[in-house]
């Protein structure tokens, strides 16, 4: 496998931590910090969601310009626009050169309830032909294409709590085959109470008494390059992906989907297991998976214990959740800050630590129900 | 980079539950677009679809776990894939895993049925009848079950860009077993009708109350479809190594985005003209060498136009004598499935020297030069064919097939 790299030129974020980079940097500096969670939905008691109280698309998309989006394209579009703006005013780049890669999990749903409500409770007839546009999951991706004319190849990847990742991984393939020169490597998901809901009816979600997941809402976006320019704030030295055979509401029961992606992330980074110096778990609260990660990481660092942190139960699962352990972690290893989040309980019982100095190399892994599983590796630049 | 090529292919459409029977009423000129009777169609513009018929879908022998609760769009993918690896060469009945990459275009999946529990709950219900209303909603639970029926360990990727997923996907599949990063992958797509898509392109007035004409003049929008293809894409030293037929090979891909509209195609065609460039000079080809394209043809007004005009910046002059069809006369708009079918199609052309027609066609629009494949197949030894895809949100993609031989 090839040592093949490319560059973290610039990153965006809309989280339940606020709008944009300074305000992630912030909650993940603050041991204390934790989100509001409670996504509303009709007739029946809020849903555990960290959603993005605070986001707002003022002074970066115009208004009128605004309100004809749907709130996935919008949370995109302002991640997207601070990342973007972050690499360069103008974009060092042809515009017909930069893609878009985006992983969601669930971008599109709020739209097509409004359409099927009308189809359902008035008459087929009365669908709003403005809202089925955005029932498509790579609604978010086109139009964040459409809003800075992004003419390159905008490719959206629906693979659950691994989207975010997943976007990543093949923005650096998409470079690699010079398919563009730059691209927006993002991940988007909106609260939504119809898939919250059918989480909740499978068991998955947290509720009083019970371990379970917190899901996210937001979106986080790192732009690459082949180019590391003047000032790159990390690169992304490896990634690799696997799947075990689970049905698609459950985990795989074994670890080696999780194994293999970190395995093959290392080899392409050309790197061992014992140059991780930090893991941004995939814990998010559903004790099968904790279970899973566990047995994974003890295969992929045998005696080594990097320090860990955990995010999804403070930012949500999902697409956006994995893109924003992304941003977490090439942010981190850039310098711009200590993650004080604690280190999950299942790895801190097993000897890995809180994170106390900067890492350097830093080890991002997923895994969705159904079984896909995706590493990333990012080092200092 | 190296040899790619199709060694399998698996369809399940309006048509047939298989390749040969769709193959078959294809090339014949038939068209599988009739009455909806899925759902209850009354207060929509129209009334038409191409419908699978679910009780001819052969399933595989497969144990329980990936068929529980399977979707209707899951069980298409099941039912493609089983063919296509049996086609291959490359049927398990082992249960032993395989490292093979799996490469989807996901769309609908399981919303057909979730729709029966959003109405429930938007009219104040609450009950959910069945696992098999949720477990599917993800638009890549199609992908989930091919992974557990096959025991497939690879990398498992769902491309989610509406009506260009396959073709990206075969793409994408393409360019992983050309790099080495796997000796074999499974690519396509699978979709499944429901209320959502239907209540909405006829919202959008996009659809043609009579079964649609592609690239006719009297044209007046698509008719919808559902389906499944997938591929079996193999490395070439790997299929010879095992005596594999190939059906075609894969030359190179292109992609690109208008930048323009959520629905409406750029009107130049100068995107979709990168997007077609780029995937010829991948494929190392020259326009004059291009013998047939499969185009993408949904049969609206603006969209075949715009294709129309990507055809003639890319053809020039030569474009009335370059063979185009399109099978979404026949087989309906299959939306995420549509490239990987259409791929699946050109393959099967370029194999058996046969251009499948387009159904519906029969007045020529001045405004598209094409040399239009009508009526029937028509024989035609193709060396190098393009696969052409446009979606919602002005991606477009394109795959360049040649023959193996």
């Amino acid at each position: 496998m090839s040592a093949a790299r490319v560059y973290v030129r610039a990153a965006g974020a809309v989280a339940a931590a606020g709008t944009g980079i300074p305000s992630l940097l912030r909650a993940v500096g603050d041991p204390d910090w934790q989100p509001v969670l409670g996504l509303t939905r009709p007739d029946a008691p809020p849903l555990p969601v960290a959603v993005c109280r605070e986001f707002t698309t003022k002074d970066i998309v115009p208004p009128l310009l605004a309100r004809r989006l749907d709130r996935p394209s919008r949370l995109l579009a302002v991640a997207a626009r601070e990342a973007l703006r972050a690499a360069g005013d103008p974009l060092p780049w042809a515009i017909e050169r930069v893609g878009v890669t985006a992983g969601t999990w669930n971008a599109g749903t709020s739209a097509l309830v409004e359409v099927l409500r009308a189809v359902f409770l008035t008459s087929p007839d009365e669908a709003p032909p403005a809202q089925f546009p955005s029932t498509v999951a790579n609604a978010p991706a086109s139009q964040l294409g459409i809003l800075d004319k992004l003419g390159g190849p905008n490719i959206t990847f629906a693979e659950k709590q691994v989207g975010g990742l997943r976007a990543v991984a093949e923005a650096a393939r998409m470079l690699l085959a010079r398919r563009a020169d730059a691209v927006a490597a993002c991940g988007v998901d909106e609260g939504d109470w119809l898939n919250a809901e059918g989480y909740a009816r499978l068991g998955a979600l947290a509720s009083p008494g019970r371990a379970g997941m917190v899901l996210g809402e937001g979106a986080g976006v790192l732009v690459l390059a082949r180019d590391p320019g003047s000032g790159p704030l990390a690169a992304l030295a490896g990634w690799g992906s696997a799947s075990a055979p689970a049905p698609p509401h459950r985990y795989p029961a074994e670890p080696q989907a999780l194994v293999a992606a970190c395995a093959q992330a290392l080899a392409r980074a050309g790197m061992a297991a014992t140059e991780v110096d930090l893991v941004v778990s995939v814990a998010n609260g559903i004790p099968a998976l904790a279970t899973l990660e566990l047995a994974a990481m003890d295969t992929v660092f045998g005696g080594h214990r990097p320090a860990a942190v955990g995010v999804a139960d403070r930012l949500g699962e999902g697409a956006a959740g994995g893109a924003l352990r992304a941003v977490i972690a090439a942010l981190t290893v850039a310098g711009a800050v200590l993650p004080a989040w604690d280190c999950p309980p299942h790895l801190a019982a097993a000897g890995y630590r809180t994170v106390a100095c900067r890492p350097r190399t830093a080890l991002v892994g997923g895994v969705a129900g159904g079984g896909s599983a995706v590493a990333l590796v990012f080092t200092a630049a | 980079m190296s040899e790619v090529w199709i060694t399998g292919i698996g369809l399940v459409t309006a048509l047939g539950p298989d390749r040969e029977t769709t193959w078959r009423r294809l090339v014949a000129g038939e068209s599988g677009i009739g009455t909806v009777t899925l759902f209850d169609t009354t207060g929509f513009r129209t009334r038409i679809a191409a419908q699978v018929d679910d009780a001819r879908i052969a399933l595989p022998a497969l144990d329980g776990p990936a068929l529980r609760h399977a979707s209707r769009a899951s069980r298409f993918a099941l039912a493609a894939a089983a063919e296509a690896l049996a086609d291959a060469g490359l049927a398990s009945g082992s249960g032993a895993p395989h490292p093979w990459a799996l490469v989807l275009g996901g769309g609908t999946a399981g919303l057909f049925e979730a729709e029966a529990f959003v109405a429930r709950r938007l009219a104040g219900g609450s009950r959910v009848r069945g696992l098999t209303e949720l477990v599917d909603v993800p638009q890549d639970a199609p992908s989930d079950r091919l992974g557990l029926a096959f025991g497939l360990t690879g990398p498992r990727i769902t491309v989610t860009t509406a009506c260009s997923s396959s073709t990206i996907a075969v793409g994408l599949a393409a360019e992983m077993v050309g790099d080495g990063e796997t000796p074999v992958a499974l690519a396509g797509g699978a979709d499944a009708l429901c209320r959502l898509t239907y209540a909405g392109f006829n919202s959008l007035h996009a659809v043609d109350r009579e079964p649609a004409k592609p690239y006719d003049s009297r044209r007046r929008g698509l008719s919808l479809g559902e389906g499944a293809a997938v591929l079996v894409v193999e490395d070439a030293a790997h299929a010879r190594g095992r005596g594999a037929h190939p059906y075609a090979r894969v030359l190179g891909y292109g992609a690109t985005n208008d930048a323009f509209h959520m629905t409406q195609p750029e009107p130049s065609g100068a995107a979709w003209e990168r997007t077609l460039r780029a995937a010829l000079a991948e494929a190392g080809v020259d326009v004059a060498d291009v013998d047939y394209v499969n185009g993408h043809g949904t049969a609206t007004e603006q969209n075949d136009a715009a294709e129309c005009a990507a055809y003639v910046r890319v053809f020039g002059e030569r474009l009335a004598g370059v063979p185009v069809s399109s099978v979404k006369g026949a087989l309906g708009h299959c939306l995420c499935a549509a490239g990987g079918i259409e791929a699946a199609v050109t393959a099967l052309a370029i194999d058996r020297a046969v251009l499948p027609p387009t159904a519906g066609f029969a007045e020529a629009d001045p405004a598209c030069p094409i040399d239009p494949v009508a009526g029937t197949g028509r024989p035609g030894r193709v060396r190098v064919a393009v696969s052409s895809s446009f979606a919602f949100g002005g991606n477009s993609a394109a795959l360049v097939l040649g023959s193996a031989g």
